[in-house]
């Protein structure tokens, strides 16, 4: 009777893990999973889908017979890249598998990238798929890129990592670092195309054949002195990975707009409180003559805190804007003879410093207002907290007002440090003018 | 033509008519059924289990080998024929007989009985001593009072008794005394020769601490009751014995403060030990499955240790500790759940150290519960989860693997399994091959021969350390066992399967007792917290004793336990 009793309860547990249990486990060896998805525009169809699927056995450093020694990878390539045309990007997924024999996996993808065609002609159908759709991960990044998506996924070689996922995890950290480039997620970027008060942006890439043709004329030879002073695709490199991020893509809702490059993405960054740190120059404001255009003063620039907004709207609707930035740049390099570390020399250069970044955010801010017609910077929340209600804050529509609103961006600097040397002592071969 | 003929006898056939050598035959009752018999009548909570045993004739009406505690006779003849047929002598042979004569001024004839390798040699000389050579007092002339005078002024042992039932002799001979039987006398004088070869006080094999006492208890009972005696120097330590078997006699001791125990706790410990029926109890592992609350549950809710301070302790919070004659775990009760997971180490220690060392089994209770099925989980179900280098290198190593993730983590934890047993009960000359043995097929063979992947051996080898932090072994084999539900599980359901299996286990879990006190307490059902319980606080905050057992005085120490903080009245005290 007991032996009874037990063999049924036995039967009922197995019953309910198998009946139940969904059956819906995929072993990691029938997945292929995409690292890295790019769209552009079809020909025929809708959509040029490309995908990059990650080959975990050359990533686990297993190619040859033997077990699992060191990594570094074996025979074979990291990953593996093929397009297809489409008209949806969920069906890719079923259609990807008439040549690859595993599932196709969105749960691992790391980057969507469109290409500018596409991105020009409006992104946001595709991006309603796949904020549906339940394995793709709201933490992956959202490039544009200039040319075709599929041959920057094709060319991507990133030389120093296993796969791209952690090539595009690292660049979206680094955004922190040089601020040439913003960071997106892709929840973000799908919150901003739809939002009413801020318009979204996305990084851009694109692919560099190589080769320092491309290089800008220097400050010396009457260009400008900006780092940043380039949009990817031209930041003169030789060697090393064809793929280069730099600038920004600004949209208008769902389509883009025009870029930024890496100058502007900075202002555009310290505006919206994201810029971290970056190096950037400016000329020495006492080097006269000759000198005037080969003495550069190098900082590092941190931003000290968040920007401070304070919004008016008068009677008429006409609103005005005035966000102050501040920034503590720190001395990194200086072919000045001046030594600016003496206290009573150290506030001209922070003024100096403060009406350069000024007059760069201030055009930045004209350019989004009169070329792009774009409020990427999110000012629509500061101007928001003006409105009691909601539906009043979509009557005001502030999307067809930014161009014409008054924004002052003011700059606070402080030199918080000189670097390691307490002292500029000039080389004796510059002239004996002393300190 | 010989040699031809034994050839042919060697390799043709003959039929083996003596094949069956040598029969047990069944006898007419094979079966040891007196405790069926007295379960069939003592015992009506049994009434819930269906199943009967037929009670056959023969049983009923057994006769016992000797009327209940009949009495010495006064004439030593008589005593020794019935001694005699007792013992089943002279088959016997290490029952020992010896004759003597008391060298009185009116010798007087006794024999003794005693069992050599249980009695003290040295003892017994002198007792033979004092009998034969010094015993110059006369005999007294009424030989009735033989005894007791042979009690009072010839022997000069420690423990000495007069009694004159069969069944007390037989008893305290069988325990490694010796008898004394004497020529006219109705009564008997028991002299305390116990005395055998035992092992000595070593270290805790199985419970091994860096700081505190080093001492574990031994095979011999009162050693180990002295042993507790020794730490708590108090004279409202108690010390009660019982017998439990009715073949092999076991003395129990059950051991509490009488004025701190809970009267009823003690009351149920005896109630349960008093009512075993049994023929024999090998160690206290049985008995505490006589005695435990939920002997179905995988948990167990008795604690049995060997460390002496660890019991004492654990008496003085008030609880009950059983020891039995033969065996070096004691039992404690109640116990919780988090006891288990104690060592007591940590109050050696200091408090920090204390405290981040259970933490640390904290985590290893965890992991070793739930590592495989979490890992099976995360590959099959939910491989988003984790980061994608992970996955990958997690993929890549099982790409070569011919076998389902369920399989490879089954595989594996059958192998751990078969080392672990087979690592205990190998001979122990071979001891050490077990451990290349069971590195070599965990570690390389396995992964080189493409049968597991190198991570799977990680998250074996971490379960299987965790499992070996768990400082209490029966607990360790608790989660052995749930951890193959858990992979169950894992592998069929994910998460979600995992996530109902701890909600059954914690309900479950939350409803044993342990001797009427909750298994989870005191987060079971929430009560008063500890400074004792994970967080090992500081020993100057453990004001109260646990309050679940109940005490009878539940406080520790005062508020103020480091009396020189406090400041003297009149001094200014800067």
């Amino acid at each position: 009777m007991r032996a009874v009793k037990l063999c049924a309860l036995l039967a009922l547990a197995f019953l309910l893990l198998t009946l139940p249990g969904c059956w819906g486990s995929r072993e990691t060896d029938e997945v292929a999973y995409v690292l890295v998805a790019g769209f552009d525009k079809g020909e025929k169809d809708n959509l040029v889908v490309t995908v990059n699927i990650a080959n975990p056995r050359t990533i686990a450093g297993i190619s040859g017979g033997g077990g699992g020694g060191g990594g570094g990878g074996g025979d074979g390539a990291s990953t593996m890249t093929l397009s297809l045309e489409t008209y949806a990007p969920a069906a890719m997924l079923n259609l990807f598998n008439t040549v690859v024999d595993r599932q196709i996996s969105l749960s691992h993808t790391r980057a969507f990238v469109f290409s500018e065609e596409l991105a020009r002609e409006g992104v946001g159908k595709w991006f309603l798929t796949f904020a549906r759709y339940r394995e793709v991960r709201g933490t992956a990044q959202v490039f544009v890129c200039r040319g075709k998506a599929r041959d920057f996924i094709e060319k991507n070689n990133p030389a120093l990592e296993l796969n791209p996922t952690k090539q595009f995890e690292l660049i979206a950290s680094l955004s922190r670092s040089n601020g040439l480039y913003p960071s997106v997620r892709f929840e973000n970027f799908y919150n901003d195309i739809k939002s009413k008060v801020i318009e979204a942006a996305a990084p851009l890439v694109a692919v560099h054949e190589g080769g320092l043709e491309s290089a800008k004329p220097g400050v010396s030879k009457g260009g400008d002195i900006a780092v940043g002073k380039y949009i990817a695709g031209e930041v003169p490199v030789s060697g090393g990975n064809k793929v280069q991020a730099i600038g920004t893509a600004v949209f208008r809702g769902d389509k883009m707009a025009g870029y930024l490059n890496g100058q502007e993405t900075r202002y555009y960054l310290m505006l919206r409180g994201l810029f971290e740190r970056g190096f950037t120059s400016i000329l020495d404001p006492f080097a006269e003559g000759p000198e005037q255009s080969t003495t550069y003063i190098g900082f590092q620039i941190h931003q000290g805190r968040g920007p401070k907004y304070t919004t008016h709207i008068d009677e008429e609707g006409n609103v005005s804007i005035d966000a102050e930035i501040f920034l503590e740049p720190e001395i990194i390099a200086s072919t000045s003879s001046v030594s600016f570390e003496r206290p009573d020399l150290k506030p001209v250069l922070e003024e100096t410093f403060s009406r350069y970044i000024e007059q760069g955010c201030n055009n930045l801010v004209k350019r989004t207002q009169e070329e792009f017609k774009s409020d990427i910077f999110g000012f629509g929340y500061q101007v928001k907290r003006n409105f009691w209600t909601i539906p009043s804050w979509e009557e005001f529509k502030w999307m067809d007002r930014y161009p014409d609103a008054q924004v002052n961006v003011t700059v606070h600097t402080r030199i918080r440090r000189t670097g390691l040397l307490l002292k500029t002592s000039p080389f004796m071969l510059m002239g004996d003018e002393g300190q | 033509m010989n040699i031809l003929k034994t050839l042919l006898e060697v390799i043709s056939y003959r039929e083996n008519l003596n094949r069956e050598g040598f029969v047990l035959k069944e006898t007419k009752d094979d079966q040891k059924d007196k405790p069926a018999e007295d379960k069939k009548t003592t015992s009506p909570q049994s009434g819930k289990r269906s199943f009967k045993k037929p009670v056959r004739p023969a049983e009923i009406n057994r006769d016992e080998h000797l009327p209940d505690n009949s009495s010495v006779s006064a004439s030593l003849r008589e005593n020794k024929k019935i001694i005699e047929k007792l013992y089943g002598l002279p088959d016997n042979k290490d029952i020992i007989v010896r004759d003597l004569v008391i060298g009185t001024k009116v010798p007087v004839d006794c024999f003794c009985v005693f069992i050599d390798g249980i009695t003290d040699k040295t003892l017994q000389d002198l007792l033979f001593q004092s009998l034969m050579a010094f015993a110059d007092e006369p005999a007294p002339a009424d030989k009735g009072k033989l005894a007791g005078v042979v009690k009072d002024a010839l022997l000069p042992g420690n423990q000495v008794k007069i009694v004159s039932g069969f069944q007390d002799i037989l008893d305290a001979v069988n325990y490694g005394d010796t008898a004394l039987f004497l020529e006219g006398c109705a009564e008997v004088v028991l002299v305390e020769t116990k005395g055998w070869e035992h092992r000595g006080i070593e270290r805790p094999t199985t419970e091994q601490i860096v700081r505190g006492p080093q001492e574990g208890f031994s095979e011999t009972i009162r050693a180990n009751t002295a042993l507790l005696r020794k730490s708590i120097k108090s004279e409202k330590l108690t010390t009660e014995f019982m017998v439990v078997g009715t073949r092999g006699k076991k003395t129990v001791a059950i051991m509490y403060l009488r004025d701190l125990a809970n009267p009823d706790l003690v009351a149920e410990v005896k109630k349960r030990i008093e009512n075993i029926k049994t023929d024999y109890i090998a160690d206290s592992g049985v008995l505490e499955e006589f005695i435990e609350d939920n002997p179905y549950s995988l948990n167990p809710t008795v604690l049995a240790t060997e460390r002496p301070d660890r019991v004492a302790a654990n008496i003085i919070e008030g609880r009950v500790a059983v020891l039995i004659d033969g065996s070096p775990f004691a039992l404690v009760m109640p116990t919780t759940m988090y006891e288990m997971l104690h060592t007591g180490e940590e109050m050696y220690h200091r408090w920090q150290f204390g405290s981040f060392i259970r933490w640390m089994r904290a985590l290893a209770f965890l992991l070793s519960l739930l590592l495989p099925g979490f890992y099976l989980a995360v590959v099959l179900f939910h491989q988003e989860m984790i980061p994608t280098e992970l996955l990958l290198a997690i993929a890549g190593n099982r790409e070569k693997v011919p076998f389902p993730s369920v399989v490879e983590v089954l595989l594996m934890e059958f192998s751990f399994e078969l080392i672990r047993e087979a690592g205990l009960r190998i001979p122990g000359v071979m001891g050490s091959t077990i451990g290349i043995v069971g590195a070599l097929i965990l570690g390389q063979a396995a992964v080189q021969a493409n049968i597991v992947s190198p991570i799977l051996v990680i998250i074996v080898a971490v379960t299987g350390l965790s499992s070996f932090a768990i400082p209490y072994y029966s607990l360790s084999f608790t989660l052995r066992i749930y951890r193959f539900i858990y992979i169950a599980l894992g592998a069929t359901l994910g998460f979600f399967g995992i996530s109902m299996g701890i909600f059954a286990q914690v309900a479950l879990t939350a409803n044993l007792k342990s001797f009427g006190v909750p298994y989870l307490a005191p987060t079971g059902p929430k009560t008063m917290g500890g400074p004792d319980i994970v967080t090992r606080l500081p020993a100057f905050f453990h004001e109260k004793r646990p309050d679940y057992v109940n005490p009878q005085d539940i406080t520790r120490q005062p508020r103020v336990s480091r009396g020189w903080l406090r400041r003297k009245g009149g001094e200014k005290n800067g």
